[in-house]
């Protein structure tokens, strides 16, 4: 039997079933897709003869690709002074442009957009890099707009980002050839010079003719200059400028046995006789270096910024010119100026409301979970989402001078002000670092009373033996496995400290929506509703854009719907319509009904009362002006929350709630964690968020989701962001998790923190004690180039492995 | 074995213009992005219909 064939079978006989495009699980057995959008791509990406996207997809290791996020507009690509800043003009009248694809993850992604040429006139090459996550297209402006070109990008699902200089990181690119030349320098003299060590190893036993050994004793001389000289100048470097502010660094016992050892073998050559340890010094810098880039190539790749501002900021708006609305630079947006912003798209001004009606999402700015309903004379801030309705706004404030503008001013200030990696580890480097000195310079003075001619070469065997490699490669080994691992897990560690000040930490605040609770209204109560579900899902799915009906939507996924005559989307307020039977029915808001003096019976009145005193949102459905059911809708917990609350009170840590929703629900919330009300503080706003963390010393964790987050992550100690809708917290956390599982994923963080830990300190414990013991075999006179020659990368290489082997980020059961 | 005077020496230079290559190869960029090249081997050669 095929082995492909009953494992489509099993997968049919299965309940779950899967998007064909995103692979996000099907809530009915009937559909193919999830979205809309994903049949969209599905059919594109078929008609245009790609579907060899799908195969390749499967081949390669599949992760659920998100879903399609709803079109937006390109059209400020058609601006020539923002078009000039994305691109470059290249000869024979070709652009070259460059942008970031958030969504980009797997061969297929990259084989689909590298056909670009293939299926697009005008654009003639297209590269993608994996690990930046950019793509770099070269087109013919006259054939293919820029506009054109990312709307197709889009619609096949992954949405452009246009990549400023800020995101192109030509430091980075420049620290990476370096590296990489310094290493291939010092991996070509280490093995040569390993190479020759072998025959002067071997002449300790069989002798050789003094001829031969001159010749290569001169020529390890030589062979290892490039690497001590070149390869290793950084080491150099960092010994020199740390010692200069009056700390010591590892890196200082490192440059002092490379020189040290360096020279004086050197003097061994030019007299004649005695051993030389050439190829261990080479063999050392080029660990070293191994192990240097490891760690950077890992930080750097955690830290790949998404940051957007043009995300938050339509870059145009709708302005009102005469009788007419026509789409303008924001730049040229003044107050008093009406705007108009359709639904579904972000409000790009402060202002207030001047015609229209609608609901609006500002869990951005204030962490509220409910939409807010807007109406003429009602205020509204930039950066918010606007979500059923179309709004008519007067301008009061544009750029930096709104309240969101002003907050991504106040994360970009403070970008620098990481703390400085004090570890323990540095300081440990320290004492050794001090010892083996004070030992080295004991060890000379006996041995140069004892017999003066061994007190050089033993000294000498004593520094590159206790080569401070194990001890160089304890921390930036375990560091650069763990951040690897990390990034593959979905978790990406900005700021390696903060792995470190994680398990330290004491208290632990946390934002409510999206943190704890899953940020998305869902039905917690309801009262007569048995009869109409069927009805309720044909009117909420006539208005899926608001959070109310994709809740009611799901609450009612397994009844089949049921047939309107017609129906009205009435924005801000609810659906109106009639039935088959020419019956009115509307379903909506409380205010809506009030109204409407729609007629509600005293048993639904109680509920709604009892609903309402718990600052829950109600949804009501009349039909002939009768209200015949209600619903009540709440933020629900996360489900993990409970466990991992639960888990961190048993770690003894001090956890408390800061949130912007209003008291009473993170009261609620904080109850059903077990957590008291005295250290739940709702009704906050960002800034004030902040201030709190800044009351505090520095032992704090901040876990939050969204911007409106942003400020208090930075002002406490670890700043960690859950994957929330806006990836512009990813600038101000220390921590960004996007492992799809919410809190889980912040508690398996701590976990890996804990656990990196504790293999620091056993590598550090490992390479002291082979230090001890060499430096025993070093001053007792036992140690030939030989012993040198193995011990040292064997110290390295237990390091590495026991860096390297265990799983820091397990999911825990 | 008087050969190894001029063995070793050449050898070194062969050495050492390899790592030039080497070297020349990092400067010019290719090994900047050392992800994508292994995953586009999994593309099949022919073009789509």
């Amino acid at each position: 039997m095929n082995v492909a064939e009953s494992d489509t079978q099993k997968q049919e006989s299965q309940s779950v079933r899967i998007c064909a495009h995103c692979r996000t699980p099907l809530s009915t057995r009937d559909e193919k897709f999830c979205c809309g959008g994903c049949e969209l791509v599905f059919n594109t990406i078929h008609s245009l003869g790609l579907s060899g996207f799908y195969k390749l997809r499967a081949g390669t290791d599949g992760e659920g690709t998100e879903q399609i996020p709803t079109l937006k507009s390109y059209a400020y690509l058609s601006d020539p002074e923002i078009s000039a800043q994305i691109s470059k003009e290249l000869p024979n009248k070709l652009t070259e442009v460059r942008f970031y694809l958030p969504t980009i993850h797997c061969a297929a992604c990259v084989w689909i957009l590298e056909k670009l040429p293939f299926v697009l006139e005008g654009v003639s090459s297209s590269r993608v890099s994996l690990a930046t996550g950019q793509i770099e297209l070269v087109l013919d402006q006259q054939s293919i707009s820029l506009e054109k070109l990312a709307s197709f990008m889009h619609s096949l699902g992954y949405p452009p980002v246009p990549a400023t200089d800020s995101l192109i990181s030509s430091e980075d690119k420049r620290i990476k050839r370096s590296f990489l030349m310094r290493i291939g320098v010092a991996a070509v003299c280490a093995a040569n010079t390993m190479m020759l060590s072998d025959s002067l190893i071997e002449s300790f036993f069989t002798g050789m003719e003094p001829e031969f050994l001159t010749l290569f004793m001169w020529a390890s001389a030589i062979i290892a200059l490039p690497a001590v000289i070149w390869s290793a100048a950084p080491f150099y470097r960092s010994a020199l400028s740390t010692l200069l502010t009056g700390r010591v660094h590892i890196d200082l016992p490192i440059s002092i046995a490379i020189i040290a050892s360096y020279s004086t073998d050197l003097f061994t050559v030019i007299s004649g006789r005695g051993h030389v340890y050439f190829d261990s010094i080479t063999c050392l810098i080029f660990l070293l270096l191994l192990g240097r880039y490891a760690q950077w190539n890992a930080l750097s790749r955690s830290r790949a910024s998404t940051a957007t501002t043009w995300d938050l900021f339509p870059v145009t708006a709708r302005v009102k010119v005469g009788s007419d609305f026509v789409d303008k630079p924001l730049q040229e947006i003044h107050a008093g100026d009406v705007v108009l912003v359709r639904p579904e798209e972000r409000i790009p001004v402060d202002g207030s409301v001047y015609a229209g009606t609608s609901m609006v999402d500002s869990s951005l700015l204030t962490g509220e979970s409910l939409p807010q309903h807007a109406q003429a004379g009602d205020a509204v801030l930039g950066g918010t989402f606007n979500i059923d309705g179309s709004l008519e706004i007067v301008v009061q404030y544009t750029g930096v001078q709104t309240r969101l503008g002003k907050v991504l001013e106040s994360i970009k200030t403070h970008q620098g002000n990481t703390i400085p990696i004090e570890d323990q580890a540095n300081k440990i480097s320290g004492y050794f670092t001090v010892s083996v000195l004070g030992l080295s310079v004991a060890c000379f003075v006996i041995w140069y009373l004892i017999d003066p001619i061994k007190a050089l070469p033993i000294t000498i065997s004593l520094l590159v033996i206790t080569c401070p490699c194990a001890l160089g490669l304890a921390v930036p080994a375990s560091v650069a496995v763990a951040l690897a691992q990390a990034r593959k897990v979905g978790v990406y560690i900005r700021n390696p400290s903060a792995m470190s000040l994680l398990p330290e930490a004491r208290k632990f605040y946390f934002d409510k929506t999206g943190t704890l609770t899953t940020g998305k209204l869902s039905v917690s109560d309801e009262i007569d509703s048995e009869k109409y579900l069927s009805l309720v899902r044909r009117l909420a799915r006539a208005s899926a854009r608001h959070p109310v009906s994709l809740a009611l939507d799901v609450f009612a996924s397994s009844i089949e719907e049921a047939p309107l005559g017609s129906y009205r989307h009435v924005g801000g307020k609810g659906v109106e319509g009639y039935t088959v039977d020419g019956r009115t029915i509307s379903l909506g808001s409380y205010r809506w009904f009030i109204e409407r003096q729609i007629f509600i019976p005293e048993h639904i009145g109680a509920a709604l009362d009892r609903w309402l005193s718990h600052t829950m949102t109600v949804s009501l459905l009349e039909i002939d002006k009768r209200t015949v059911c209600a619903f009540a809708l709440s933020d629900s917990l996360h489900p993990h929350s409970q466990k991992v609350i639960s888990a961190l009170k048993s770690l003894r840590k001090e956890i408390l709630i800061l949130s912007g929703d209003a008291q009473p629900v993170v009261n609620a919330i904080g109850h059903s964690l077990g957590i008291e009300n005295s250290v739940i503080r709702g009704d906050l706003y960002p800034w004030q968020k902040r201030d709190v963390l800044r009351g505090e010393l520095s032992q704090t964790v901040y876990v939050g989701d969204g911007l409106n987050d942003a400020q208090a992550m930075q002002a406490a100690g670890v700043g960690i962001a859950l994957k929330g809708g806006i990836e512009s917290a990813l600038e101000a956390a220390d921590i960004y998790i996007a492992t799809g599982d919410g809190i889980e994923g912040f508690y398996r963080t701590l976990r890996g923190a804990q656990k990196l830990k504790g293999i620091i300190y056993r590598n550090l414990t490992f390479s002291l004690l082979y230090n001890v013991i060499g430096a025993t075999l070093a001053i007792a006179g036992y140690v030939t180039p030989l012993l040198a020659a193995i011990l040292m990368p064997l110290s390295s290489l237990i390091v590495i492995l026991s860096s390297a082997l265990p799983t820091y980020f397990r999911k825990e059961s | 074995m008087e050969i190894i005077f001029l063995l070793l020496p050449i050898s070194v230079l062969f050495a050492f213009l390899a790592l030039g290559a080497y070297l020349w190869s990092v400067r010019s960029g290719q090994l900047d992005d050392l992800e994508t090249p292994a995953v586009r081997v999994l593309f099949d050669d022919d073009e789509q219909q």
